[in-house]
């Protein structure tokens, strides 16, 4: 009965959500996300034979996907990391209802597994098993085998909402498996070979699965009791801590005029977990590129890709802040609104801010030396163009990208937007191909060299003409204001 | 100080405000009325030019508020939490909106230091961001912030909600004290007739969107805005 009035409110809550046109727009790439993944497994999964026949000189299926299994897992992990979602705002609703808090958590918790992304591992596990079957591997095995694997990815499920707030073991993880991936990849020293006994292990003793699905139990009665003791409301808001960090940053005074601007958005990024992981996704934009030397070596030879890296590793934090110009005042917006600050001023400290950032990460970007001088001065090249053109047009899809930014809910339990989310790269992609546009057209008249001086001298341009180009964006504001309260104001 | 005129505010064909005309003189005090739905809230954002103006227009010292911003100098406004900032602390936020009116730093610190009391001890000097203070002292924050810097114009929404019974008298004393040299036009709106009637010249009593009376304290009396509510 209960269960029955709980779904159909979570029907109601879906279809009378606040929608706007971004939304739509990322509902087209989740799907598309899930239609790629879905693809790219099917291949994997049906042409498993042939892969293992050609590379592995036909070894057997089960040992090559349990040893490269776990570089998958910690990939689903990441991703799950990132994305999954738990909805735990709305518990507050049901708390002091006559509903049992049992059966709110189950509920809720049970709720969560369905989503797509739970899934989409099915196109590789089907065609998986019945590639098994068909070249006349053990029958009980093989179901075994499939059915614990595709059990892991629950237990990732649970697992990451465990350490959905517990940000110091996921960053241990994520660094233990980048040590480890090097590690395997520079030939030290073989792990793999070990741990694919852990994921083989139920296809030789198909009873082991016992293991998987008491792991999975575990877990999910870990997670339940979890919410069980948070189920308070100053557990699911924001924990208050007294007697805050209250530093001093006398030193943005130096930025003149736009240092009244810029010291509110220095205490906005240090003291709203939100934002500050604008911060720590920046510096991870910056060493972006290295993750080319593995792997994908081939395509970062192209001087297209080398402009799409120089763009990332100099744009991270203009990308990550800008594209949320103004959302990120959007919580006490009619104050900007009704004091005497033009949008002029508040624009261009805003731009201030970010080519100060742009400046850091292409001295940050220096460790990229070690790949050449022709990239770094690539690098410099975009960083030049980023501070006079891109940053501008992050601008400026910011004002259409508006909603309402609950800036510290970032990182409790109940957080269900991410810093890193799809939104910002639907918006990402003609601002990448405009570079390495100009580069092809420069570079096939004036050379490599000339290339790079063309994006610079675009950047260059950008910046002495910002009086225009702000002006123009401060007129869009204006004009935009009154929908952007709304937008604002909507939850 | 403002006119307004033939102002029209309708959501889906519902008017919500329609007031023909309205003025209030510089430094005068003037309290609006009225229950839920009359259109308080939706007057001090139109004025505020937070919400546009289905017709009609505001004009504050002959400049249309819709057009111009030179409004922003002189006035200033608290109606809900999104005026402020709440990763601040008290201080800063003083600060801030005392240096975008252009007053200096030591100013503004006597200036808020002329509040304490107002403040009862539990606001300044706690080293605690806006959002971890209680309603009640949030809303005390944002009151004193608009009195930063002696603006002209004084826009307060419900500023008595939420309010203990002592700060509820003491803000009344200290908007008596704001009035006394008449160098500010202040404008409350509440939903209670008693402390309006304290502190305003002028009571201004609107239902669904219209400007049903107009009492100047001097000639009209509380009873005979009592009595419209009894109705």
């Amino acid at each position: 009965m209960i269960q029955k009035l709980l779904v159909s409110l979570q029907k109601k809550q879906f279809s009378r959500r606040a929608k706007s046109g971004i939304d739509i727009w990322v509902a087209v790439l989740k799907w598309f996300a899930f239609g790629y993944l879905a693809l790219i497994f099917l291949i994997l999964g049906i042409g498993i034979n042939k892969i293992v026949l050609k590379e592995f000189d036909g070894q057997s299926i089960v040992d090559v996907v349990s040893r490269f299994f776990i570089f998958y897992l910690s990939s689903e992990l990441i991703m799950r990391y990132f994305f999954q979602k738990m909805p735990v705002a709305m518990l507050k609703h049901y708390l002091v209802l006559s509903i049992k808090k049992k059966e709110i958590v189950s509920f809720f918790v049970k709720r969560t597994f369905l989503t797509p992304f739970n899934f989409v591992q099915l196109f590789f596990y089907i065609p998986l098993l019945v590639n098994l079957l068909r070249f006349d591997y053990n029958i009980v095995g093989s179901i075994f085998w499939v059915v614990s694997l595709y059990l892991l990815s629950f237990i990732m499920h649970l697992l990451v909402v465990l350490i959905e707030n517990n940000k110091t073991v996921f960053i241990a993880f994520v660094i233990g498996i980048i040590g480890f991936g090097a590690i395997t990849y520079y030939e030290i020293f073989d792990f793999t070979s070990y741990i694919q006994h852990i994921f083989s292990a139920t296809y030789y003793y198909p009873f082991l699965v016992v293991l998987f699905v008491g792991i999975f139990y575990l877990l999910y009665r870990l997670v339940l009791r979890f919410y069980l003791s948070s189920l308070y409301i100053d557990v699911l808001d924001i924990k208050k801590d007294i007697d805050r960090n209250v530093s001093d940053i006398s030193w943005v005074e130096k930025f003149g005029k736009h240092s009244l601007f810029i010291k509110n958005d220095v205490k906005l990024i240090l003291r709203n977990k939100r934002a500050k992981s604008v911060i720590l996704m920046s510096i991870v934009f910056v060493f972006y590129a290295f993750i080319f030397d593995f792997g994908f070596r081939s395509a970062s030879n192209s001087y297209g890709f080398q402009v799409f890296l120089g763009y990332f590793v100099t744009g991270g934090f203009m990308m990550l802040f800008g594209q949320y110009v103004p959302s990120w005042d959007s919580s006490h917006y009619s104050l900007i609104l009704t004091q005497k600050v033009s949008f002029h001023e508040y624009l261009e400290s805003k731009w201030v801010m970010i080519s100060f950032a742009t400046l850091i990460s292409i001295l940050l970007c220096s460790v990229y030396l070690i790949k050449g001088l022709d990239f770094y001065l690539l690098i410099v090249s975009m960083g030049i163009y980023n501070i006079g053109i891109s940053s501008f047009l992050v601008l400026y899809t910011g004002i259409y990208t508006r909603f309402p930014i609950d800036l510290t809910s970032a990182k409790n339990i109940m957080g269900d937007k991410k810093a890193f989310n799809a939104r910002s790269f639907v918006m990402v992609i003609p601002q990448l191909l405009i570079p390495v546009v100009i580069f092809y057209c420069a570079d096939w008249v004036l050379g490599y060299y000339g290339a790079l001086g063309c994006l610079a001298l675009c950047g260059v341009l950008g910046i002495v003409f910002r009086k225009y180009t702000i002006r123009y964006l401060a007129d869009l504001n204006k004009k935009e204001k009154y929908n952007m309260i709304i937008d604002f104001k909507k939850k | 100080m403002i006119k307004i005129e033939n102002l029209i505010k309708e959501y889906n064909l519902v008017e919500v405000v329609n007031i023909p005309s309205l003025t209030f003189e510089f430094g005068e005090s003037i309290g609006l009325v009225g229950n839920n739905g009359a259109g308080k809230t939706t007057l001090f954002s139109m004025l505020l030019d937070l919400i546009a103006p289905s017709k009609g227009t505001i004009y504050s010292k002959d400049t249309s508020v819709a057009s111009s911003e030179e409004w922003k100098s002189y006035t200033a406004s608290f109606l809900d939490e999104t005026f402020l900032i709440d990763y601040l602390t008290a201080e800063e936020y003083f600060e801030f909106v005392g240096r975008v009116r252009g007053v200096s730093v030591e100013q503004i610190k006597s200036q808020v230091s002329e509040y304490s009391s107002f403040f009862n001890g539990e606001v300044l000097g706690q080293k605690k961001y806006i959002r971890d203070f209680s309603k009640g002292n949030q809303k005390k924050i944002g009151i004193v912030g608009c009195f930063i810097g002696n603006p002209e114009l004084v826009v307060l929404d419900e500023p008595f909600a939420n309010l203990d019974p002592t700060t509820q008298i003491r803000l009344k004393e200290l908007i008596r004290r704001k009035m006394e040299d008449r160098k500010m036009t202040i404008i409350v709106s509440s939903h209670d007739l008693q402390h309006t009637f304290d502190i305003s010249d002028r009571v201004i009593l609107m239902e669904k969107g219209k400007v049903v009376k107009d009492v100047n304290k001097a000639s009209g009396s509380f009873d005979e805005l009592m009595e419209y509510f009894n109705q």
